[in-house]
């Protein structure tokens, strides 16, 4: 039965249905139509035919190496001049100490893009690809819009062909797909006169393709452009990517007004209708696209997960830092956690697929696609430092074992593991206490404390005794410390405040309340004020059961113990190796997080003294007498054993 | 379009023609894709307006209403796990507004050419019936004109048991006193065990449904929502439709159904929330096709965003809802976006519907041509 009411759009569907491609004049019905059902409809048509049922994602690092720009567009947000005070360049050097941090989390993808500042010589363009294969040859390039490889051929006087190639000998991989905006001169004289011509664009573009660098190609929209201006646009996108097969992917830019000139006269963005009309009709009419790329930080998570069943197969990257668009106001996180990301696909049913942008779903070879018929284990990656020497020696590359890291909080990590998003983790130790009939235990790792630990902290406006009735503040990072503070404020001094969860922000919660929980770096980086009381909560733990408190224990699910124990097996003897090795390089590991936390000024070295890795029998002791005072006080369970994976 | 498997194929031609699906009819719907879905959800939407019972020829059109929030305390008692906005009262930042503060507020409103007044608060032990009462009066009797949709059940609730009164005395002396009618807010998800772990000292599904009832029978009619994306399954978001729809069956009382994702941020559920549009759209739609006897669905930029709330017209909404001029309980969570007037209509009007501006009761008061 025919369910949708196709109206102006009937001849369109049969034809779409047909496999048949649309005319100019069925691609402008498209882009001026607000029945957005069947454009749905034939988006997601398009899509299922041209790319399957997976959903693809990247892994991927912003490197925006000068906000510099001799040139100034109606549309930009980010330019700077010479000489302002937030202007910059990143050297090499701090482009690479970012990397290296970056690379062992798995990164996959470099993204160069940047202002055009004639005072940075060629070089600095190829070592900033050739750091990046230093660093990792899998790690994918993907850098330079044709308005800046132009630049380098008028700046370095260099033919477009001579350009292409050094960068490519750099190791670039493949080309961005910005600056494209839209073709029309009418259009490009007000929103970026300064830019090269559309012509030249797609000269550019061209030009890579001949010598075997692939791109992407985009289109600003939702500004001043007509819906032929953008019908015009994709056909000529359709026209060239006939000739030379070189395009990966289309992404559609959902124009963002604030701060930038251009705002001013358009004065408001692209509805949610003309972002999914824009989605499925560009789906439709780049029938020789193999991909469409939905951007999260430009629509939002909630219209781009929509998007993905209106012809999008791509969710772009988890952005690890992205300064363009949010200058532009947007009020999106600038990251989302790789976690999210396949959350948010699987919620609508599809495969989640980690890539890069050429499409290649492992590190060596494959044409992306199904990628999870042999599924590495799930590794949950804790992103505290005081975890970094469970990883320190995988990061090195010193021990190798074949994992897919999920990087994730204490309680992200525990859902995620309850889920079966991961197969084995470290969790907070209370979550074995819920989950005991569902877990066992790795016998080699946790993380404890003896006396103080400094990263679990307990700030609060009166003296602990003081809190009966007060309001306190848990940070809703952690479980286990949640739990620790209320058994040792119920058992330890009698008490029982009301308790609220919060987020990780000091000032707002002692707005809030009246103490404030806080665990891991952002304990560890509480400022010290006059007039608060600072309680180190393993101190008050030992001082009260003269015991050592496990924050954390490894675990693994039952049921892949029993499915996949040889691959569990090899992998334990790996994280034994890896964490070995960590505890060997203890000071290295502190440098690493000193950059990776930026706190140039913190003991790190000091902080790993107070922390144990090894499950010895006094701690494994030490956590049933914890489980055993929460059960007790009536916040976890009873949990009376531990029971550990065997064969090991 | 995609085979369907047989069973599904069969809910979806019941649904297109317009028969009245099961429970479990409406969980096999969440499987479909978002085009089929909207597709059943704007045949029934047009069904139902163009049907005459609901007095709305032009299935075209699409209303909100002006209005004004006023959260008169913050003060509560209920410690609701989804709720960002709530003090206890030895908290330092507590409230309570009185009937001049109120007054000046909806003074504002009629200003703007606002038409109705949304006061609802926390659960704050001090605040007995007669301080309603004085509220109602003095906004009738300066302002005549204007609507009282305000409370909710949960209030109710804890006003008769404040004050030492039967509910039916409460409803009436409010009633007596200018109250138009009840949101159906405190809802959530209206299943025993959703109820238990969200908001365990709030009012059960049982007694909220009782009052709603009970307000229907005393000519206080209401509006039911639901809040999903907790901890709740699709079998327990369609318990709750069922209620509803059987509640209607009985009573006609419900003039419109509105559903909205719970938005994470800053409150004690941990981990959840914020989920996809697509969630959503699909219950959005799903709340369309199976109440088949509610008139009205809201589209909600307040806990969507705009761009995905505009998208909801397509999905079976008929109704932008408020246009909030405070909304203090949503913004505490961290979500904020406030359109104009000029915004709403706009949005509306580009996809090919006419927007109006409505009162409480659904009646138009303005066309935007």
């Amino acid at each position: 039965m025919k369910i949708l009411k196709t109206r102006e759009l009937g001849q369109i569907v049969e034809k779409v249905e047909a496999g048949q491609r649309v005319t100019y004049d069925e691609g402008l019905k498209l882009m001026n139509s607000h029945d957005l059902i069947t454009l749905g409809y034939l988006g997601n048509l398009v899509r299922r035919r041209v790319s399957g049922e997976s959903v693809y994602y990247t892994v991927n690092y912003n490197l925006n190496p000068t906000n510099i720009c001799v040139i100034t567009c109606a549309l930009c947000s980010y330019k700077r001049e010479e000489g302002d005070q937030d202007a910059y360049v990143v050297s090499v050097k701090q482009a690479r100490e970012k990397i290296q941090t970056l690379a062992p989390l798995g990164l996959r993808e470099v993204h160069v893009v940047g202002g055009l500042y004639h005072k940075l010589p060629f070089s600095y363009f190829e070592e900033l690809c050739q750091m990046v294969k230093a660093i990792n040859p899998a790690i994918h390039v993907h850098g330079f819009t044709a308005v800046e490889i132009d630049f380098f051929a008028r700046v370095y006087k260099m033919p477009l062909d001579e350009v292409l190639t050094r960068l490519k000998q750099a190791g670039l991989d493949s080309m961005p797909g910005g600056g494209a905006e839209i073709f029309a001169k009418r259009v490009r004289d007000v929103i970026c006169k300064p830019k090269i011509s559309g012509e030249r664009w797609l000269a550019v573009h061209e030009a890579a393709h001949r010598l075997g660098i692939r791109s992407n190609a985009t289109m600003l929209y939702g500004h001043i452009e007509t819906p032929e201006e953008r019908v015009d646009h994709l056909l000529v996108l359709r026209d060239l990517q006939d000739r030379s097969h070189g395009f990966w992917t289309f992404v559609p830019l959902s124009y963002h007004v604030e701060n930038n000139p251009l705002g001013d006269l358009v004065k408001k963005g692209p509805s949610g209708l003309d972002d999914l009309r824009v989605v499925a009709a560009s789906r439709v009419i780049l029938d020789n696209f193999p991909h469409l790329k939905v951007l999260w930080m430009y629509l939002g998570i909630k219209l781009a997960q929509t998007a993905l069943e209106f012809g999008g197969d791509d969710l772009s990257g988890t952005s690890i830092e992205e300064k363009i668009i949010h200058e532009a106001g947007a009020t999106t996180p600038d990251h989302l956690d790789r976690g999210t990301i396949v959350q948010v696909i699987r919620e609508i049913g599809r495969t989640p697929v980690e890539t890069h942008s050429g499409y290649e779903t492992s590190g060596e070879s494959g044409k992306g696609g199904e990628s999870e018929k042999k599924e590495k284990l799930k590794l949950g990656y804790l992103k505290y430092v005081n975890c970094l020497p469970f990883y320190y020696g995988l990061q090195r590359g010193v021990v190798r074992t074949p994992v897919e890291l999920l990087q994730g909080s204490p309680v992200q990590l525990n859902q995620w593991l309850a889920s079966k998003e991961l197969d084995v983790s470290p969790i907070s130790s209370v979550e074995y206490a819920r989950h005991q009939d569902e877990y066992v235990l790795l016998p080699d790792f946790c993380l404890n404390s003896v006396g103080e630990v400094k990263s679990v902290l307990l700030v609060s406006r009166v003296p602990v005794q003081e809190l009966k009735g007060k309001s306190v503040m848990l940070t809703n990072t952690s479980a286990t410390s949640q739990v620790l503070l209320k058994t040792i404020l119920a058992k330890k001094y009698g008490i029982r405040p009301s308790y609220r969860a919060w987020g990780p922000n000091l000032g707002e919660m002692l707005k809030q309340g009246d103490a404030a929980l806080l665990i891991g770096d952002e304990a560890l980086m509480a400022p010290i004020e006059n007039g608060l009381y600072y309680y180190d909560l393993a101190k008050e733990w030992q001082d009260f059961t003269g015991q050592p408190v496990v924050f954390v224990v490894w675990a693994v699910r039952k049921e892949i113990v029993k499915s996949r124990k040889a691959e569990l097996v090899a992998f334990v003897a790996a994280m034994k190796q890896s964490l070995a090795y960590g505890l060997a390089h203890l000071d290295e590991v502190a440098t690493l997080a000193t950059a990776s936390t930026g706190k140039l000024q913190y003991d790190f070295a000091a902080y790993y003294r107070c922390l144990g890795y090894s499950f010895s029998p006094p701690l494994r002791q030490a956590l049933l007498t914890y489980y055993d005072q929460a059960a007790d006080a009536g916040f976890i369970p009873a949990c009376k054993t531990l029971k550990f994976m065997d064969g090991l | 379009m995609r085979v369907l498997d047989l069973p599904l194929k069969e809910v979806v031609e019941k649904s297109a023609e317009g028969r009245r699906l099961s429970e479990e009819e409406g969980v096999q719907l969440y499987r479909l894709d978002l085009p089929t879905l909207a597709s059943l959800a704007d045949l029934r939407r047009r069904a139902l307006l163009e049907h005459d019972s609901f007095k709305r020829q032009n299935s075209d059109i699409v209303t909100f209403v002006v209005d004004r929030q006023i959260n008169y305390t913050n003060v509560c008692v209920t410690d609701c796990k989804f709720c960002a906005f709530y003090r206890h009262a030895s908290d330092k930042d507590t409230y309570t507004l009185d009937a001049a503060a109120i007054l000046k507020k909806v003074e504002a409103l009629v200003e703007a050419g606002g038409t109705q007044v949304l006061l609802q608060g926390g659960h704050n032990p001090e605040l007995k019936i007669e301080y309603y009462e004085t509220i109602f009066q003095a906004i009738k009797k300066t302002f005549p004109q204007i609507y009282i949709h305000s409370l909710t059940a949960s209030e109710l609730d804890h006003i008769a048991k404040v004050s030492k009164l039967e509910m039916r005395e409460v409803i009436g002396r409010l009633h007596a006193a200018g109250w138009g009618s009840l949101p159906g807010g405190g809802a959530e998800i209206l299943v025993d065990r959703v109820k238990n772990i969200l908001s365990p000292k709030k009012i059960s599904p049982d007694r909220w449904f009782e009052i709603h009832e009970l307000c229907h029978t005393m000519g206080i009619r209401s509006t039911a929502t639901m809040m999903f994306g907790t901890v709740e399954t699709h079998a327990e978001r369609l318990q709750h439709l069922k209620r509803v729809r059987d509640t209607q069956d009985r009573t006609g009382g419900f003039r419109s159904f509105i559903p909205w994702s719970f938005c994470g941020g800053e409150t004690e559920i941990e981990g959840l929330g914020d989920p996809g549009g697509v969630d959503y759209l699909k219950t959005l739609a799903i709340s369309r096709i199976f109440l088949d006897n509610i008139p009205y669905i809201h589209t909600g930029w307040v806990t969507e965003g705009m761009k995905v709330a505009q998208v909801g017209l397509y999905f079976g909404a008929d109704d932008f809802g408020s246009l909030l001029y405070e909304e203090k309980v949503i913004t505490s969570t961290g979500v904020n976006h406030q359109p104009t007037i000029e915004q709403i209509v706009e949005a509306i009007r580009e996809t090919g519907k006419i927007p109006a501006q409505r009162d409480t009761e659904y009646h138009i008061i303005k066309t935007f041509n």
